[in-house]
C-alpha cells in the first residue's frame, strides 16, 4: 500500500510565492493608477491657467473697442487650449476605463474636465457673438456606459478634426456623468436621448454620423471657406 | 473597472501560475532520479499485443518486441486477434512461421474491443510481469531491463511506465504532439514522485499482474481502458512509477481528424471515469491523488472550456468587432487616431498590471520547459525551430476544438461507448 500524503507545505508554498506575484501585479496597478492621477491633475492646474487667461482675453476684448487684432488672439488661444483639454480629457477617459475601481480622483478630475469643455464651449458662443469668427464648434456627447458607437464616432470625430485643423473646435460631454447637474441642463435643452449626438450650429443630430455625412454640413456653416470643402 | 471577465482571467492567471509554481517546487525539492540497478532476477514475462485492423504496424511492433534485451525463454509475446477485417491474422501468422525460435502466440476473437481483449490475454498469460502493448508502438531494446528493478523496490509496486516519445513525427501535427509529450512526460514524472499518476499509457506499461488480477483486470467496453485501470490500482493504493531511463515510441495520429477523433476520445474517457471514481476528488485517504489529480481530471476540460470561450469572446471577438466597426465607420482611415496615438503616447498609459502578470507567467512557465527538456535530454529544436512554438500557440486552439466536440457530444446526450 502506498504511504499517502497531502503534501500541505507545498501547497502553501506555491499559494505564499503565487499570492505574492499575484499581490505584487495589482500593487503595480494602484501605483500606476495614483502616477496617473497625479499627472493629470499637473496638467489640470496648467489647463486651469490657461483658461484663465483665455476668459481675461474675453473680459479685455468686452473693455475695449480695438477688437481687430484681440479676437484672432483670443480665438486662436481658445483653440489651442481646447485641443490640449481633449488629449488629457481623452487619456482620463483611458485611465478610468482601465482603473480597477470607482477612483474618487479620477471622478473629480473629470468633473473639472466636464465643467472645462462647458466653459469654453459658452466662453466660444460669447466670443463668436463679439468677433467675426470663421470657426464652427461641435458639441459632441458620448457615453461611456451602453454606447457601442460612441468609441467609432470619436474615431470619426478625430478624423474630421485632423482636415478642419483649427476651423472645428469639438467640445466633449459626457451625457451620463451624473457628478455635473450642469451637463442634465445642456442635455435637457438640447434635448439629447440617443447617443452619440452631435450640435452642429442650431442643428441637433443623435446617432453615429460618418465622416460623409457631417463634412457637407460643416462645409456648409463654414461657407466652403477652406480647401477641404472645395474638392468635394 | 473590475468586470466578471477580468476575474475570470485573474483566477485562470493565478490557477496556472500555482499549478507552475506547485511542480516547480516539487521538481526542486524532490528533482529527478531513476532506479539504474540490474535486476536481481529475471522473471517470465509476458506482452500482450490486442491488435484491431494492425496489418501496416504490426510487424514493427513484433519485431521490436522480439528484439529486446530478455532471455527469449523467459518472454511471452501474446497477439489477440480482435475481430480485425484487413489481413491483421495473415501477416502475424507469417510472423510468427518464420520466428519459431520465440514464444509468439496468435489468438482470435470477435471484435470485443481493447479490455476484453487485454483480459482474455491476461488470463492466458503466464508471466509474473504483464505488459499490454499497443500495435502501433515499438519499444526500445533495453525496456524490461529497465523496468525490473522498480518493481523491485515493493510489493505495492503495481505498475512502472516507461518515457512515451512520438514515433518520427512527420507532419505538423505529429510535431506538436512530440513538444506536447515531452513535457507531459517531465509533469508525469514530477507526479510519480507524489503517487499522482492517472494514466498508464497502453504502449509497454508493465503492471505487476499478481496485483492486476487482484483488481479484477481491465475495464471491458470503456473509452479510455488505460486511465481506468490506474484510477482502480490508485483507489485501492497501489503504486504507479514513472521512469525516464527507457522509451517506448508511439504513432501519433497523422492527420487532425485523426487526432481529432482519438483526443474526443480521451476527454470524454477521462470526464466519465473520473465521475466513476468520484468517491476520490477531493478526498483526503488518497492524499496529493485525491486533492490534486482527481479534481484536476475532473473539472480540468470543462474549466478550460468555459475559460477558451470567455476568453476568446473578451479579449478577441468583441474588440475585434469593435475595431471591425470602427474600420468600417472611418472608411478605413485610421492614421489620424495612429498619430494621436503615439504623439500622445506615455509610459504610464501601458497597463503595468497586465504586462506584469504576463511576464511573470512566462517566466514561470520557460523555466519549468526549460528543465522538462533538459530532464527529457531532448533538444527543444530537435524537431526543427516551429515544433516548440506551434505546440505553445496551437495547442490551446486543438485542445479547445476537441473540447467544444466533446462539449456537444454529451450535452446532446450522444450515446457513449463504456
Amino acid at each position: 500500500m502506498v504511504e499517502r500524503k497531502i503534501s500541505v507545505k507545498r501547497y502553501f508554498a506555491a499559494g505564499m510565492i503565487t499570492l505574492l506575484v499575484f499581490v505584487t501585479g495589482l500593487l503595480l496597478g494602484v501605483m500606476l493608477t495614483n502616477e496617473r492621477a497625479n499627472v493629470v491633475e499637473t496638467e489640470t492646474y496648467q489647463q486651469k491657467l490657461d483658461l484663465d487667461s483665455v476668459q481675461l482675453q474675453y473680459n479685455y476684448l468686452q473693455s475695449f473697442s480695438n477688437k481687430e487684432n484681440g479676437c484672432a488672439a483670443a480665438l486662436k488661444a481658445l483653440g489651442i487650449n481646447l485641443g490640449s483639454l481633449e488629449d488629457t480629457r481623452k487619456k482620463l477617459e483611458g485611465y478610468i476605463s482601465q482603473s480597477l475601481t470607482d477612483n474618487e480622483e479620477f471622478n473629480t478630475l473629470k468633473r473639472e474636465y466636464m465643467l472645462s469643455e462647458l466653459r469654453y464651449w459658452l466662453l466660444y458662443k460669447e466670443t463668436e457673438q463679439l468677433c467675426e469668427s470663421e470657426t464652427v464648434s461641435l458639441l459632441y456627447f458620448y457615453s461611456n456606459k451602453g454606447c457601442s458607437d460612441c468609441s467609432s464616432q470619436g474615431a470619426i470625430l478625430t478624423n474630421i478634426k485632423e482636415k478642419f485643423d483649427k476651423s472645428l473646435l469639438i467640445f466633449s460631454i459626457d451625457a451620463d456623468f451624473e457628478q455635473e447637474p450642469l451637463i442634465g441642463i445642456v442635455r435637457e435643452n438640447y434635448k439629447i436621448n440617443e447617443l452619440p449626438a452631435i450640435v452642429l450650429g442650431d442643428l441637433r443630430i443623435e446617432g453615429l454620423q460618418t465622416e460623409d455625412e457631417l463634412l457637407p454640413i460643416i462645409c456648409e456653416l463654414l461657407n466652403g471657406n477652406i480647401t477641404v470643402c472645395q474638392k468635394t | 473597472m473590475i468586470t466578471f471577465a477580468v476575474i475570470l482571467i485573474w483566477l485562470v492567471y493565478f490557477a496556472l501560475l500555482y499549478m507552475i509554481v506547485f511542480w516547480l517546487i516539487v521538481f526542486m525539492e524532490d528533482g529527478i532520479s531513476d532506479n539504474n540497478k540490474e535486476p536481481t532476477r529475471l522473471p517470465f514475462v509476458t506482452i500482450a499485443i490486442p491488435a484491431f485492423n494492425e496489418e501496416k504496424g504490426i510487424i514493427d511492433t513484433l519485431n521490436s518486441a522480439i528484439k529486446l534485451d530478455y532471455p527469449k525463454e523467459k518472454m511471452e509475446i501474446l497477439v489477440m486477434n480482435d475481430g480485425s477485417i484487413d489481413k491483421t491474422r495473415q501477416v502475424v501468422e507469417t510472423f510468427i512461421e518464420s520466428n519459431k525460435e520465440y514464444l509468439v502466440r496468435l489468438y482470435n476473437q470477435e471484435n470485443r474491443g481493447k479490455g476484453a481483449s487485454l483480459n482474455v490475454l491476461l488470463s492466458k498469460s503466464g508471466g509474473e510481469i504483464f505488459i499490454p502493448f499497443d500495435a502501433d508502438s515499438i519499444i526500445r531494446e533495453d525496456a524490461i531491463k529497465k523496468l525490473l528493478p522498480v518493481f523491485e523496490e515493493g510489493e505495492e509496486i503495481a505498475a512502472v511506465l516507461p518515457l512515451m516519445k512520438v514515433w518520427q513525427p512527420k507532419t505538423w501535427i505529429q510535431k506538436i504532439q512530440w513538444a506536447e509529450y515531452m513535457f507531459n512526460l517531465f509533469y508525469k514524472k514530477l507526479m510519480s514522485s507524489l503517487d499522482c499518476i492517472s494514466v498508464a499509457p497502453g504502449p509497454f506499461s508493465a503492471y505487476r499482474k499478481s496485483l492486476l488480477e487482484k483488481v479484477g483486470g481491465f475495464s471491458e467496453n470503456n473509452l479510455t481502458e488505460d486511465l481506468e485501470i490506474s484510477l482502480r490500482l490508485q483507489k485501492y493504493h497501489y503504486k504507479i512509477v514513472q521512469v525516464f531511463n527507457t522509451e517506448v515510441y508511439t504513432k501519433a495520429p497523422t492527420t487532425f481528424k485523426a487526432f481529432y477523433a482519438q483526443r474526443n476520445r480521451w476527454y470524454k474517457g477521462t470526464i466519465l471515469n473520473a465521475l466513476k471514481y468520484r468517491r476520490m476528488i477531493f478526498n483526503k485517504e488518497y492524499g496529493d491523488f485525491g486533492m490534486l489529480q482527481m479534481p484536476r481530471l475532473m473539472f480540468e476540460g470543462i474549466v478550460v472550456f468555459m475559460i477558451i470561450l470567455l476568453v476568446a469572446y473578451s479579449n478577441i471577438v468583441a474588440p475585434l468587432y469593435a475595431k471591425l466597426k470602427m474600420l468600417y465607420f472611418t472608411n478605413l482611415n485610421i492614421l489620424p487616431g495612429l498619430k494621436w496615438g503615439i504623439n500622445n503616447f506615455r509610459m504610464i498609459d501601458l497597463n503595468f498590471t497586465n504586462i506584469f502578470f504576463s511576464i511573470s507567467l512566462t517566466g514561470f512557465a520557460v523555466l519549468l520547459l526549460y528543465y522538462a527538456h533538459k530532464a527529457c535530454k531532448e533538444k527543444l529544436t530537435k524537431q526543427g525551430y516551429f515544433a516548440v512554438p506551434s505546440y505553445l500557440l496551437m495547442y490551446g486552439v486543438l485542445a479547445g476544438v476537441v473540447l467544444l466536440g466533446v462539449f456537444f457530444d454529451l450535452t446532446r446526450g450522444k450515446k457513449q461507448r463504456w
